[in-house]
């Protein structure tokens, strides 16, 4: 996601260059609803602090993009329906005079100074060919079968098959019922892959937050996140 | 992953809900109450007790009970000084200035105290749900600032629960509403509780809810309305026995209860007495408060404080761009909200009559429990964009606040500004960061400084700093300053202190949630 905002505005919001305020508005509520930061609120900080920039991303090009048709950015009032409402936008700042910092009398205190991260945190790279590690049995010992059945699932996930793999989670899930939860999230873990290679990022992003809903040890789907959230 | 729970921790009332198959389900306490009076006392024996309990003895025990914690938690003792004279119990100075309660020789945080009802509300939950919790959202007015925020996120950790979301009370009330009604349109919510006054403008747009303005007064409430009672009836007291009630802890332990029945019993009677016997020893033995109490007199009475809704009212309109017309539901949120002259008061402002479908009280507890949902995955179609509050600024010279970031912004936002050196051959400067809406820097909270160093030394105003404030979507802000032309830079992450260091925190802790 974050390579495709750096594509532009009209690439991060996925419309058009002609789309029209309203189709903007669309992308930007449909990105928003994915993509904010309060959907990651119990993943690890590195994904939280991820998720912030590629919303802040998202809600820039949102901005700029109204900006341009001279539209204001809130939520137009229902009555109308329309844009531009009858209200008046907020008034635009003009460039000013540059303020001035006094001398300071003391060192700084209080608060820690540190090095500035320039980039977002980096995460650990996770080359898509990176086999998945194999997952703890469900609870409860499973049946020979199973076991060898869940390695051939994970073999095919390894081998990036991702239809068949999830058609072997499928069979899985159809034996063990109720299935448990780490089947589950194996199986929108596949999809989410699916979605991913047929250029779905948002669908995929979705499959990949009910996966970790599911099972949040799930190591790959927490990769996959991290590598969804950071390019396209 | 356990569940994570919704709590309304409130001045006066508490309540908890969880999310039960996509909706928001209030739970009962161990009373059977669906909310719990935000209430601790410590009794003869040195225990604690919480909520109800705490309440019924409240009247022979008023020095050790503390109610109303909330409006003191994250505050100076300065700025609560007004308070002090009203409150049966004692507040005292902490060595850094923090309003704390002393209960019997023991000074006691806010936090401390907060803490014992959110472990209250978190039991209550794990009775309900059988299994433990240690995750939260917990609602704050939305006029809160950054200490207040930080010091209920301590409250939290020190009852044992991990405080994912601070969620401000008039959003959490349109969650919890918008669930079942998410046609595109606006909302006003007006949240008069306990101890603050809020009121919030939102958008409900294709499921997205988006707050565009929010304004408050965080000492305005329902103890607000109690007291102007209390002074009737005292004043009135006073003048016919000369003896002043309010100097008596235990008899204005009970004018305080009494006032508080009146003013409910008025919301739904025209009339009502007061009745307390024995409240005093004159010279000619005991006497006695008895009186009828009229809703007009109530309603004269306060008029002050209801005046004081409107000017919050019409600046949250004008912040989000629109007029009451535009706005198509009033929720009417928090206790106070069931006075008449309340209700009245707001259709005046907004043209319509309030919402009458939702329950006051238990609202804001259903909508962090709806957000718990958003976090956990269970609601794909609902998601908030909340706003900051308060500007936050860099102080510049003769004691301006720069504003970096408006009041009003959307979260999360990044900012930049550039700032110029006042002197010749200055090689430092020091970036203090300020929260707040007046435009000296010195009369807003100052929530951080650092300083960024080695600069090239030059003629004044020719060293440029650019200041870049990036805040997330809890509110949580990262400063960087950068100086235009080199690569020098320093960030500081504004960790809000709630003045508990980590070390005490954890300490009270194991006392808190054993």
């Amino acid at each position: 996601m974050q390579s495709r905002i750096s594509l532009g505005p009209h690439a991060a919001l996925g419309v058009d260059a002609s789309a029209t305020p309203e189709e903007i508005r669309a992308a930007f509520l449909g990105l928003t609803k994915t993509f904010h930061p309060a959907r990651f609120g119990r993943m690890s900080i590195e994904i939280q602090k991820l998720s912030n920039e590629v919303f802040l991303g998202i809600k820039g090009a949102h901005e700029s993009l109204l900006k341009t048709l001279g539209v204001p950015i809130r939520a137009p009032a229902s009555g109308s329906g329309s844009f531009p409402r009858s209200a008046s936008p907020p008034p635009e700042r003009t460039t000013q005079r540059i303020p001035q910092i006094s001398k300071p009398l003391t060192p700084a205190f209080g608060v820690k100074i540190g090095a500035r991260p320039s980039t977002p945190p980096n995460l650990p790279p996770n080359p898509p060919s990176a086999p998945p590690a194999i997952p703890s049995p469900p609870a409860g010992q499973p049946a020979p079968d199973e076991r060898l059945e869940l390695q051939r699932a994970l073999d095919l996930m390894t081998a990036r098959n991702w239809s068949a793999a999830r058609q072997a989670v499928t069979m899985m899930m159809a034996r063990t019922q109720p299935p448990p939860k780490q089947y589950r999230a194996l199986l929108c873990y596949t999809r989410g892959r699916e979605a991913q290679e047929a250029g779905k990022q948002e669908d995929a992003v979705m499959e990949m937050q009910r996966a970790l809903q599911f099972d949040p040890d799930l190591g790959q789907a927490k990769a996959a996140l991290a590598e969804l959230l950071r390019r396209r | 992953m356990g569940r994570v729970i919704g709590i309304d921790l409130g001045t006066t009332n508490s309540c908890v809900a969880v999310l039960e198959g996509g909706e928001p389900v209030v739970i009962h306490n161990q009373e059977g109450g669906r909310t719990t009076p935000s209430m601790v006392s410590w009794n003869a024996e040195g225990e604690v007790v919480v909520g109800a309990a705490s309440k019924r003895q409240m009247v022979t025990n008023p020095t050790r009970t503390v109610f109303g914690a909330k409006r003191l938690i994250g505050r100076k003792a300065t700025e609560v000084q007004e308070l002090a004279s009203r409150l049966p119990y004692k507040l005292v100075a902490a060595k850094n200035g923090d309003a704390w309660v002393d209960i019997a020789g023991t000074p006691r945080s806010p936090q401390e105290i907060s803490a014992h009802v959110l472990a209250k509300m978190k039991r209550v939950a794990e009775d309900y749900l059988g299994q433990p919790v240690t995750e939260a959202v917990v609602t704050v007015p939305a006029y809160f600032d950054d200490a207040q925020r930080q010091a209920t996120k301590d409250a939290g950790k020190i009852a044992g629960l991990t405080v994912r979301q601070i969620l401000n009370e008039p959003t959490a009330a349109a969650l919890a509403y918008g669930l079942h009604h998410q046609n595109n349109q606006r909302l006003a919510v007006f949240d008069l509780g306990g101890g603050t006054f809020d009121i919030s403008i939102l958008a409900i747009e294709n499921g997205v809810f988006e707050v565009l303005s929010t304004y408050g007064d965080t000492a305005l409430g329902g103890d607000d309305f109690d007291r102007v009672v209390i002074d009737l009836l005292a004043d009135e007291f006073n003048a016919a026995n000369h003896l002043d009630l309010r100097r008596d802890s235990v008899a204005l332990q009970r004018l305080k209860e009494a006032a508080e029945r009146a003013k409910i019993e008025l919301s739904s009677a025209m009339t009502t007495d007061v009745n307390l016997p024995f409240i005093a020893a004159g010279q000619a033995g005991p006497v006695h408060l008895m009186r009828e109490l009229e809703r007009g007199q109530l309603e004269r009475a306060c008029k002050p404080l209801l005046d004081r809704l409107e000017a919050p009212c019409h600046k949250a309109l004008a912040d989000a761009h629109c007029t009451a017309a535009d706005i198509d539901q009033v929720l009417l949120v928090g206790g106070m909200t069931r006075m008449p002259a309340v209700q009245e008061r707001a259709q005046k402002i907004f043209g319509k009559p309030g919402s009458k479908n939702v329950n006051p009280d238990e609202i804001v507890a259903m909508g962090a429990a709806v957000h718990s949902g958003i976090m956990g995955g269970e609601l794909q179609e609902v998601v908030l964009l909340d706003v900051t509050p308060h500007n936050m600024g860099v102080k510049v010279a003769g004691d301006r606040m720069s504003v970096v970031i408006a009041s009003n912004t959307s979260i999360p936002t990044r900012a930049k500004k550039v700032f110029a050196t006042t002197e010749d051959n200055q090689t430092f400067v020091a970036i203090e960061i300020h929260q707040g809406d007046d435009e000296h820097a010195s009369k807003n909270r100052r929530i951080g400084r650092f300083v960024l160093g080695d600069l090239e030394p030059a003629p004044r105003g020719r060293t440029k700093v650019e200041v870049s404030f990036t805040m997330d979507a809890d509110g949580i802000l990262e400063v960087t300053a950068v100086e235009v032309g080199t690569a020098r830079a320093a960030t500081v992450t504004i960790e809000a202190s709630s003045g508990l260091t980590a070390e005490e925190i954890a300490n009270l802790g194991m006392r808190v949630a054993r």
